[in-house]
């Protein structure tokens, strides 16, 4: 699994690449604090390169919930498959998070 | 059709209960989003077992057997290690707004596998834990 941040026009896009699972998910837990504790107001997730994501990534996305609603932060999860997806639906953090099938907008539009 | 893989009790070993689940679950014949499901609740329970039950001791091992019963049309799990037992009669499961508003990152793991799974049995003898999941399958979705 490889995760990347690329910021541009102050809009930070996260791309996982690969598997998380209770061996790796810390690796997302200290990105996600990062990008979060730090200036950004809209962050994207790409999603379209994750295969496969457990219960302990799923719950490192759920200890944020609060502090993006709390920060006002705009943050966007795109591009999951439609397995990768119907783990979301069975925690509900579908209706919780914002998930779009694909970037809405590009990062430099704004 | 029956098939074990044994692991060490490190959560590196995981992606190797995944691929092992998924060839299984592809012989028998399923759909990819049962496939990933099932894949996730094994994940899930053998995660607890390496983390709670055996400490992410690599000396320590685990056993996992897969059987697909094809007159029932059911799936069988049975995960076997000798940590500590775990006590499911005291299991409480989570409200995920409660956990939010906690900044809660694990409790999900069991809620999933519960989802998921149709049955699944804690027991404990002699020192030796199995753990037992089980699956109906809808004959029609098999695809062979």
């Amino acid at each position: 699994m490889n995760i990347t941040s690329h910021t541009e026009n102050d809009i930070v896009t996260i791309t996982i690449d690969g598997e998380i699972d209770a061996s790796n998910a810390v690796v997302l837990d200290t990105e996600l604090e990062q990008v979060f504790n730090s200036s950004g107001k809209k962050v994207y997730l790409n999603g379209e390169k994750l295969s496969y994501i457990s219960s302990a990534g799923l719950g490192v996305l759920m200890s944020y919930i609060k502090d993006i609603k709390e920060k006002e932060i705009i943050f966007t999860i795109y591009g999951l498959s439609a397995q990768v997806f119907e783990v979301f639906q069975i925690l509900g953090l579908d209706l919780l998070l914002t998930i779009e099938d694909r970037r809405t907008m590009a990062p430099t539009s704004n | 059709m029956q098939k074990k893989i044994e692991i060490a009790a490190q959560t590196e070993d995981l992606k190797d209960v995944r691929g092992f689940v998924l060839s299984f679950l592809s012989d028998v014949g399923l759909q990819k989003t049962t496939k990933h499901q099932i894949i996730l609740a094994i994940d899930e329970v053998c995660a607890n077992i390496i983390i709670h039950s055996d400490q992410a001791n690599p000396k320590k091992s685990i056993s996992l057997v897969l059987s697909f019963d094809a007159i029932k049309s059911e799936l069988n799990v049975s995960i076997k290690n000798h940590g500590k037992s775990f006590d499911y009669k005291s299991y409480h499961e989570p409200v995920i707004s409660q956990l939010i508003a906690q900044r809660k990152k694990g409790g999900i793991g069991l809620y999933l596998v519960r989802k998921i799974m149709d049955n699944i049995d804690f027991l404990t003898e002699g020192g030796l834990n199995i753990t037992t999941l089980t699956k109906k399958i809808n004959p029609s979705t098999i695809v062979s």
